[in-house]
């Protein structure tokens, strides 16, 4: 049982996390009824497989919500500001019952009947009035019904016109039908009056009725037996199970008493056509539609397990075909040399494919900013419009993962600080309404995330101030525009005047920075006053595997990421011993060098000739002097262990083929680490200072 | 099993560094590795010898003589790796650790283990769980755990390790980053 509720946890979250998305398109676009009945479905099968499962608590509450739903999309009632909250409300709440599904946290419990009574009250105009306590024992008493082996009934009926001037309400009647099991009521009025003819105290209206129950047909008859005289009562079993069980049939009998309308069709044989069909896979046109689209696509869920196995699996086999290229190289068969090529080959292809089975599109956690953005300019009254661009760019799932809680912070940042609010925004000329952009996007082998507002910007003048304030700058040093800015990663810094609940406690922009480092990816910022702040945000594509240059310097195999590297060159030790100013002439160009000997302290079997590796970083081109470059390889990238180390610079290790380990350098780490050494010793000083104040 | 309390018996791995012989339980040791290439990781404390491979993981090895402060020697065809499987810091580090040779495992009983004697001893007792006497060897049993928790701390008493290990600036900059995750929390 433990494993099936785990499924039911699985299944749910993803059915939550369906709605939460339907929700927010639906609050754009209120008349789409593609999405009501989406959500509807989401509900249903909610609801479905709560009761399965014994969430009794979260089958009641989606049961509430799913009747103001039918009631929408059967056109009762009108979508309004007030159920979308809800509907958001109830998703979060949703989500704590599925964590919490015995109510056994009282604040949880409290917000639970809360939420009942407001959804109680919205379809209020539909069923008696009921309490709580009502649901609560009919849901039992429902699901003693569900444990038996239900026949399900049709029920056709209508009322006479004289009904409610004798004092029966037969809304009553049919809401008590639900004593006897689950059942579906769908209203027919098209023997409703035009308005102005309509005489309010007649009833036009008639019911299709679906039940599901063990009581017999007299049973159910007795219920009706104070109206059964004047009434239009049909009575009829359809099948020998519960249709509420099966998926997608109350869906299609929905359609068939909508087809039937007024016309004389034999409803009830249409009824027990379209339930054996079920059987037999035919949808109704809708349905198959919708079924084709999902066929043509045809994905299978994997759980992320498998597909770790899967890649280490993968990585063992990168590491072998390395092994062998070795080996075959040291005997020089020429069939055997074949085979290697072939199985090197191969395994790279098969690397690829692996890479991309891990990678989702990041549309995948894009809606929870949408909902975010919703929530915060709702609560901070501001207008403030969500767009993206390049959803369906592709990342490791791994990375996705990593990247939620940065982004919130960064979205929390430009909307409390960057997005004005809007008579500022129209005092300066500005729409109304602010926008942020997400824009994601591949760049060689790297995807760069870009989150955009229009907001106020920041001001350098006044983040110098603060960082010489904070005592993260001195007075007399300068700074270009880029480094300013920078200066907002660092920890402890704030500019916000105000600390407000959502941002604002200085400790946002240096997590985001360090979390995206944690994952190899650069943050960067530029922005512009009263134009807004771009935050870029640059990643590899994958975590696991990577394209790599292997070099050595003296014994030592080195691994630099290969898409960094722009070409090699040569020079003689004198030339880079002697060079002026650490530049050296390649091309007609002066390129800065980092030495790397001399950088790792390694000075034994110093070459006469160094192997110039020419990296790009930031546009500019560096030149690494290493002793001698191997070749290409595949870098299957594992951790270094708790080696006490610069793990900036050495970020992971590999397995060569011969079996001895390679060292994966961050060329990026490495440049920023020597090039501006001197300025990080500077700021090493002032984060001492800080600390000790 | 036979008694209830004095006479447990656990077993233990000894190896000798130098003229000493210490000990640590088998529970620790995954495996004891012949010495081979290792790749060294610039910019480390000179003790960390670097990183070999473990049959697809990669584990750093420390060179134990230099982490006891004891002179460097070539390695020999005796020399080996212990690999070790540690808890610091409530994780799971699993490291490799030079030792001239092993000796021997060997059982020894609960009440045979002496305190150490703190005053006298080259040691800092914080690593050494007790001694036993076998033969005319003493051997210190090392509570292995604390001799490799990470933070920079030498077996031997003064502290004059420092300057002699690895690159002057290391630990220094570790303290810093603590503080910055300390205030980052």
């Amino acid at each position: 049982m433990e494993e099936f509720s785990q499924i039911f946890v699985d299944e749910a979250s993803e059915h939550i996390a369906k709605l939460e998305e339907a929700v927010l398109k639906l609050e754009n676009d209120k008349n789409n009824h593609e999405l009501i009945d989406q959500i509807f479905r989401v509900m249903h099968s909610l609801k479905g497989a709560a009761g399965m499962f014994g969430f009794e608590k979260i089958g009641e509450y989606t049961h509430g919500l799913e009747d103001i739903y039918e009631n929408i999309r059967t056109g009762k009632t009108e979508i309004t500001e007030e159920l979308i909250d809800i509907t958001f409300d109830s998703v979060d709440h949703l989500r704590n019952l599925l964590a919490n599904p015995e109510l056994s946290d009282k604040k949880i419990q409290i917000r639970h009947y809360d939420l009942i009574k407001i959804i109680k009250t919205i379809k209020g105009n539909i069923g008696a009035e009921e309490n709580i306590k009502n649901i609560q024992e009919k849901i039992i008493v429902k699901n003693e019904f569900n444990n038996n082996n239900n026949a399900s009934y049709y029920i056709y009926f209508k009322p006479h016109s004289e009904i409610l001037n004798e004092g029966i309400d037969p809304l009553l009647i049919i809401s008590d039908l639900s004593k006897f099991g689950e059942s579906k009521v769908f209203k027919n009025i098209d023997y409703v009056e035009d308005l102005r003819l309509l005489d309010v105290t007649k009833c036009y209206t008639c019911w299709h009725i679906f039940l599901s129950t063990n009581s017999s047909v007299n049973e159910i008859k007795d219920h009706f037996i104070f109206v059964e005289s004047k009434s239009e009562l049909k009575i009829s079993k359809i099948c020998s199970f519960n249709i509420f069980k099966k998926n997608g049939i109350i869906e299609k009998l929905e359609s068939v008493i909508k087809s039937a309308k007024n016309k004389d069709i034999d409803i009830e044989r249409e009824i027990i056509n379209a339930i054996s069909l079920n059987g037999k896979r035919d949808f109704s046109n809708t349905e198959k539609n919708k079924k084709n689209r999902e066929n043509t696509k045809s994905t299978i869920k994997v759980s992320s397990e498998k597909l770790d196995e899967l890649m280490n699996l993968v990585s063992e086999l990168v590491t072998a075909q390395a092994e062998l290229g070795v080996l075959s190289n040291l005997h020089n068969i020429q069939k055997l040399t074949t085979v290697a090529e072939n199985i090197e080959k191969i395994s790279r292809s098969l690397r690829d494919n692996a890479l991309n089975i891990c990678l989702v599109p990041i549309e995948e956690m894009i809606f929870q900013f949408k909902r975010l953005v919703r929530d915060l300019s709702n609560e901070l009254n501001k207008e403030i419009e969500f767009q993206t661009e390049g959803t369906d760019t592709e990342l490791d799932k791994r990375l996705i993962e990593n990247l939620k809680e940065p982004f919130m912070h960064i979205f929390r940042n430009a909307i409390d600080h960057g997005i004005e609010s809007s008579d500022e925004r129209i005092s300066k000329g500005k729409k109304s309404t602010g926008t942020i952009k997400l824009k994601a996007y591949y760049s060689g082998a790297e995807v760069h995330i870009q989150i955009i507002d229009d907001g106020n910007g920041m001001d350098p003048e006044r983040i110098r101030e603060k960082a010489i304030q904070k005592k993260l700058i001195k007075k007399e040093d300068e700074l270009s525009k880029k480094e300013i800015l920078e200066l907002i990663f660092q920890p402890g810094f704030s500019t916000a005047e105000v600390i407000t609940d959502v941002s604002g406690r200085g400790v946002g922009m240096d997590v985001v920075k360090r979390k995206i480092n944690e994952i190899n990816g650069i943050v960067e910022v530029e922005s512009e006053i009263n134009e807004g702040t771009t935050i870029t945000i640059k990643l590899p594509l994958s975590l696991s595997i990577i394209d790599a240059l292997l070099v050595k310097i003296d014994k030592t195999p080195f691994l630099l990421p290969l898409s960094f590297v722009d070409k090699c060159d040569e020079a003689s030790t004198d030339q880079i011993i002697n060079s002026v100013n650490n530049r050296i002439k390649i091309d007609d160009e002066l390129i800065p060098l980092i030495y790397l000997r001399k950088e790792f302290e390694i000075d034994k079997n110093c070459p006469e000739m160094h192997r110039l590796i020419i990296i790009k970083y930031d546009g500019k081109k560096i030149a690494l002097v290493v002793d001698s470059i191997v070749g290409e390889h595949q870098a299957v990238l594992k951790p270094l262990g708790e080696v006490e180390c610069k793990k900036e610079i050495i970020t992971s290790a590999c397995i060569l083929g011969d079996g001895s380990v390679a060292l994966v350098m961050d060329t990026n780490k490495l440049v920023e680490y020597y090039g501006k050494r001197k300025e990080k010793r500077e700021n090493n000083y002032y984060e001492k200072l800080k600390f000790k104040l | 099993m036979s008694s209830k309390t004095e006479d447990i018996r656990k077993s233990y791995l000894a190896f000798r560094l130098d003229e000493e012989i210490f000990a640590v339980g088998v529970a620790k040791v995954l495996e004891i590795l012949e010495m081979q290439p290792i790749t060294k990781v610039p910019k480390t404390p000179k003790y960390m010898r670097g990183v070999i491979n473990m049959r697809g993981e990669v584990i750093p090895v420390v060179d134990t003589r230099l982490k006891f402060n004891m002179p460097m020697t070539e390695d020999t065809i005796r020399t080996v790796i212990i690999v070790l499987e540690l808890q610091i810091k409530n994780k799971k580090v699993v490291l490799g650790a030079i030792a001239d040779s092993v000796n021997e495992v060997m059982e020894i009983s609960d009440n045979e283990i002496r305190e150490v004697p703190d005053i006298g001893s080259k040691y800092n007792t914080e690593f050494i769980m007790g001694m036993v006497k076998s033969g005319e060897y003493f051997i210190m049993i090392l509570d292995i755990d604390k001799v490799f928790s990470m933070e920079d701390i030498t077996m031997i008493k003064n502290d004059n390790y420092d300057s002699e290990c690895g690159e002057k600036t290391t630990p220094e900059n570790n303290k810093i980053e603590l503080e910055i995750n300390e205030t980052d929390n």
